[in-house]
């Protein structure tokens, strides 16, 4: 899932949206309820309404003219309750209503008096009708009209309304009305059926349509939250894992690995100078490499690997189940496959990358530490020639320990801990001491003599090489006045890292020490490795040739080694050049060793310089550099590095080493 | 607490008026109550003067026609008598300490009703005329004139009396704008005068309204009530401003019920005397129309 850049899968049910869909329903249904119900009700009253206005023209139209016939007009209700109908208004009641009745128009129709008291039936029934404490009989009766919807076998609306008799507006008791309701009770539910299907029809629609928007927002809401996360774990340039992702993976595949017994290895990488590439060719061609390292990372790979890019030219890896061998067997297929020719805005150019790597369980359980142990791994590898290079303990964990070694350091120098060794070199034509080499050794109060490499790199990465350097001029100074007046004369190398030569006013200070301590200047020699001279920036050029210009003597370190270029030795002042034990111990056997060594004195003799043998440690060899011309040699055959009393002044060859060798 | 046994005053004054002096209840007011608001009270010397048999009766009964709005009609239930009379009928039923109820008849032979025993009294509108003076007397309690009613529009151009002739005119039978329109028939010589006489006055109005006659004659305050009510204005108006033939009403009594007679001007006089009667004009807006004194058969 993580080796290709592909969407996240979106859910297809969403609780987001089941939740919408709910609570909408509810709104749409309770109004679809509620207008249905509206609606019924107003059906309902719409019947009663017709029902009282069609009682009232009868009122008016049949019973009224009815009751004012003749000579007497009515007056006085409960007269009237009491007196009945006149023979004529009875039969002119009769008259009217007859015909309705036949046709189904009004079913019944009774007059009342106040009193309950039938005055008229259509039926001639005076016991039928509507009791008087009926409320609805009690309404009529005091002037206003009720009607109400009995269900029987066809629905019929019953009216009760007060009888107005004349003009006059007097009551003069209860007209009761029964009128076919069936009919427009038909009608009515028709209408109502129709709403209902109508609305209930609108409300689905606008609900499916409700719910349709709310799954497309929803959706476009959850590719955004998906898009967001996956953005959350990605590195956007390459697509790999990021750094919280990898830790994410990492510590659920370590907890799995714990619980079941599993193993594997994890592997920081780091390219090598990239940062040249991404300043001489631009940030877009930074990327371009970046992305082109990520594909071929990643075509080496395994399905169960995991890739990431931590940031910058950082990647780690996570190899699951693979031991020592099958992570270095993988890792070195990858390097291959990396270190193929890339073209880069037409550039061609060949990458290379420094791998660390640590294993689990073997170097820990937990993320933390095994990234700390490949970390210390790849730096090993970075310094040394090693691309790949396992976690093998202690030894590689000066990263870690270099802030305590710094802190340690800082204190050493205050508190005098350091003290200066010195290892003879001698003219190979006579085999006295020309110089000696000051190097610093650390007599820590708890671990006893440091080597100087347990706390060199960590002064030189923290700038506390400059104290401390500083520190080892002066104690040189000092010790060299101290053999001066034994008798002896001999020259003093200081070693002088790349950053003392940057430091403006480097010079100044050497020239402030020679003078303090009344030394001539040809009497300090100054060794600078070849990286630093390598370093290129105008700070060293100036201060070495300052230097010089003071009579100080500069010596180029470790020639050979480095990635000096003829070109820089071009116009420096090189007093001394050493050659590099690496060639220097192979001259007995190698020829192309001694072909370098006999090149590189035939070079400094050319540019005017003396040159030193470093790692003499056979008579053999010192024989051949005899022979090859070299000028002065220096190694554990000539002595090793001890207090400056201890130097013996004088080297000569043992006899027997010597025939042996000649002989040869 | 004063401001309270007020409120409680207006409340039974409100009440008398609601239920339009037919309920006994709200009739028999505690005196105590009016006194506060120095409204009506019982005067006993009156009460004792009253006749006997009316005493013993309990109740004086007094005849109308209630289709005369704002002097009486019915209520929206058809069943209760409002206007300015029933509240006057009962103002005066709680002077003389007595109920006074309000019953429905004809109008046309509600004299002869009086005469024969059948009521106390006629309280109806009843213009005191010498006609009338020849079967009871009249305490008068109002005074206006007649006036001519036509539709809305007044589509036969009728000003003055004269223009109803060659007409057809209704009212309301056995009234004095019946008498007015025979004599005015008379004068009316070739043109020809119809005139349609009805049971009530609504019946009248219904004659004018359907346009079966061109005017009605009736009293100026129920015809200024029917020409200003939203209910009826769109249908009616006045011919005119002007009041014919103006006179007072009465309550008419038995020529021989001189005690009974004599009670009723008094209590009126009573109540014209403590301002009920203007107080009762003006709630119906008859206040032109008042008397200052309660007087006996003034034409």
């Amino acid at each position: 899932m993580w080796k290709r850049r592909v969407r996240p899968r979106v859910r297809s049910t969403s609780r987001l949206f089941a939740t919408f869909a709910v609570a909408s329903l509810v709104p749409v249904v309770a109004l679809g309820a509620l207008v249905l119900q509206d609606y019924t009700r107003d059906a309902a009253e719409q019947g009663r309404a017709q029902g009282l206005a069609q009682a009232d023209v009868i009122t008016q139209m049949v019973v009224a003219p009815a009751l004012n016939s003749g000579d007497t007009p009515t007056l006085g209700g409960d007269d009237l309750s009491r007196r009945g109908l006149t023979a004529d208004q009875h039969d002119r009641m009769r008259e009217a209503t007859r015909l309705a009745v036949f046709n189904g128009s009004v079913q019944h129709l009774r007059l009342r008096g106040f009193s309950g008291r039938v005055i008229f039936s259509d039926d001639g029934s005076s016991s039928s009708g509507v009791p008087v404490s009926d409320p609805d009989f009690q309404a009529a009766s005091n002037g206003e009209p009720r009607a109400r919807v009995i269900m029987g076998r066809t629905r019929t609306i019953r009216v009760m309304q007060p009888m107005f008799a004349g003009a006059t507006g007097q009551s003069v008791g209860v007209v009761e009305v029964y009128l076919p309701y069936q009919e427009i009770a038909d009608r009515l539910e028709q209408q109502v059926s129709h709403t209902f299907w109508r609305i209930g029809g609108g409300l689905a629609v606008l609900y499916v349509l409700l719910a349709l928007l709310a799954w497309l927002t929803t959706r476009s809401l959850r590719r955004y939250a998906a898009d967001q996360r996956y953005n959350a774990l990605h590195d956007a340039l390459t697509g790999l894992p990021n750094r919280t992702a990898f830790r994410t993976w990492v510590e659920e595949r370590l907890d799995r690995a714990t619980r079941d017994g599993g193993h594997g290895a994890m592997v920081l990488v780091d390219l090598n100078r990239f940062k040249e590439v991404n300043d001489t060719l631009g940030h877009h061609a930074g990327d371009e490499l970046l992305r082109e390292v990520s594909v071929r990372f990643r075509d080496s790979l395994g399905p169960d690997d995991i890739l990431a890019r931590l940031g910058g030219d950082e990647f780690a890896l996570l190899l699951p189940g693979r031991d020592r061998t099958d992570a270095v067997a993988l890792l070195e297929q990858a390097r291959a496959r990396l270190t193929e020719e890339m073209v880069l805005d037409g550039v061609p150019l060949s990458i290379e990358a420094s791998f660390g790597i640590a294993l689990y369980p073997e170097h820990g359980h937990h993320m933390e530490e095994l990234k700390q142990r490949a970390d210390a791994a790849m730096y090993q590898g970075k310094r040394g020639t090693m691309d790949i290079v396992v976690y093998s303990g202690e030894q590689a964990a000066q990263p870690h320990q270099w802030l305590v070694v710094q802190a340690e350091l800082r204190h050493a120098l205050e508190r005098d801990e350091l003290i200066l060794h010195y290892q003879p070199k001698v003219g190979v034509s006579d085999g006295t001491v020309r110089a000696v080499e000051a190097l610093v050794r650390w007599q820590h109060p708890e671990r006893g003599l440091v080597p100087p490499g347990d706390f060199l790199p960590a002064a030189e990465h923290s700038g506390l090489i400059v104290p401390l350097t500083e520190w080892v001029l002066r104690r040189a100074l000092t010790d060299q006045l101290g053999w001066t007046a034994a008798g002896k004369r001999w020259v003093v190398s200081v070693n002088v890292s790349a950053r003392n030569l940057e430091v403006p006013g480097f010079p100044g200070l050497v020239a402030g020490l020679l003078a303090e301590h009344r030394t001539a200047p040809h009497w300090l020699m100054l060794e600078v490795t070849e990286t630093a001279l390598a370093g290129d920036t105008d700070t060293v050029q100036r201060a070495i040739a300052e230097l010089s210009a003071l009579g100080v003597g500069i010596s180029v370190d470790d020639f050979g080694a480095g990635y000096t270029s003829l070109s820089h030795l071009r116009g420096m002042p090189v007093a001394e050049i050493k050659i590099d034990r690496a060639f220097v111990k192979d001259v007995a056997h190698d020829p192309q060793s001694r072909a370098i060594v006999r090149s590189v004195i035939e070079l400094a003799h050319g540019l005017g310089s003396r040159v030193t043998a470093e790692g003499v440690e056979t008579a053999e060899v010192y024989r051949w550099l005899i022979e090859a011309g070299c000028d002065e040699a220096q190694g554990y055959l000539i002595g090793r590095p001890v207090p400056w009393p201890q130097v013996e002044p004088d080297f000569s060859l043992p006899v027997i080493d010597y025939s042996e060798g000649f002989v040869r | 607490m004063r401001l309270i046994r007020r409120g409680i005053a207006v409340l039974g004054i409100t009440a008398v008026l609601a239920t339009g002096g037919c309920s006994t209840a709200a009739l028999t007011t505690e005196a105590g109550q009016l006194d506060e608001v120095a409204a009506v009270t019982r005067d006993e010397a009156l009460h004792a003067l009253l006749p006997d048999d009316v005493k013993a009766r309990g109740f004086i009964r007094l005849v109308t026609d209630a289709s005369y709005a704002p002097m009486e009609y019915f209520a929206a239930d058809g069943r209760t008598i409002i206007g300015f009379e029933p509240d006057l009928a009962a103002a005066i039923g709680q002077v003389l300490g007595i109920r006074v109820e309000m019953v429905v008849g004809a109008f046309s032979t509600a004299v002869d009703e009086v005469n024969a025993g059948t009521y106390d009294g006629v309280l109806s509108s009843m213009t005191d005329t010498a006609e009338r003076r020849k079967k009871v007397d009249f305490v008068n309690y109002f005074y206006t004139g007649t006036s001519i009613l036509v539709q809305r529009g007044n589509p036969h151009g009728i000003a003055d009396l004269q223009d109803i002739c060659g007409q057809a005119a209704a009212t309301e039978k056995g009234t004095y704008h019946e008498g007015m329109l025979v004599r005015l028939r008379k004068e009316c010589g070739s043109r020809k005068l119809t005139i349609h006489s009805l049971p009530t006055n609504a019946d009248a109005m219904v004659e004018l309204r359907s346009g079966r006659v061109a005017a009605v004659l009736q009293d100026y305050p129920p015809a200024a009530f029917v020409t200003t009510d939203q209910r009826t204005s769109a249908f009616f108006q006045l011919a005119s401003d002007h009041q014919y033939e103006p006179g007072h009403f009465g309550i008419a009594v038995d020529r021989d019920n001189d005690d009974l007679r004599d009670c009723l001007r008094d209590a009126l006089q009573r109540l014209i005397d403590s301002g009920v009667y203007n107080d009762l004009l003006a709630r119906w807006e008859l206040s032109a129309s008042g008397v200052k004194a309660a007087t006996i058969n003034a034409g």
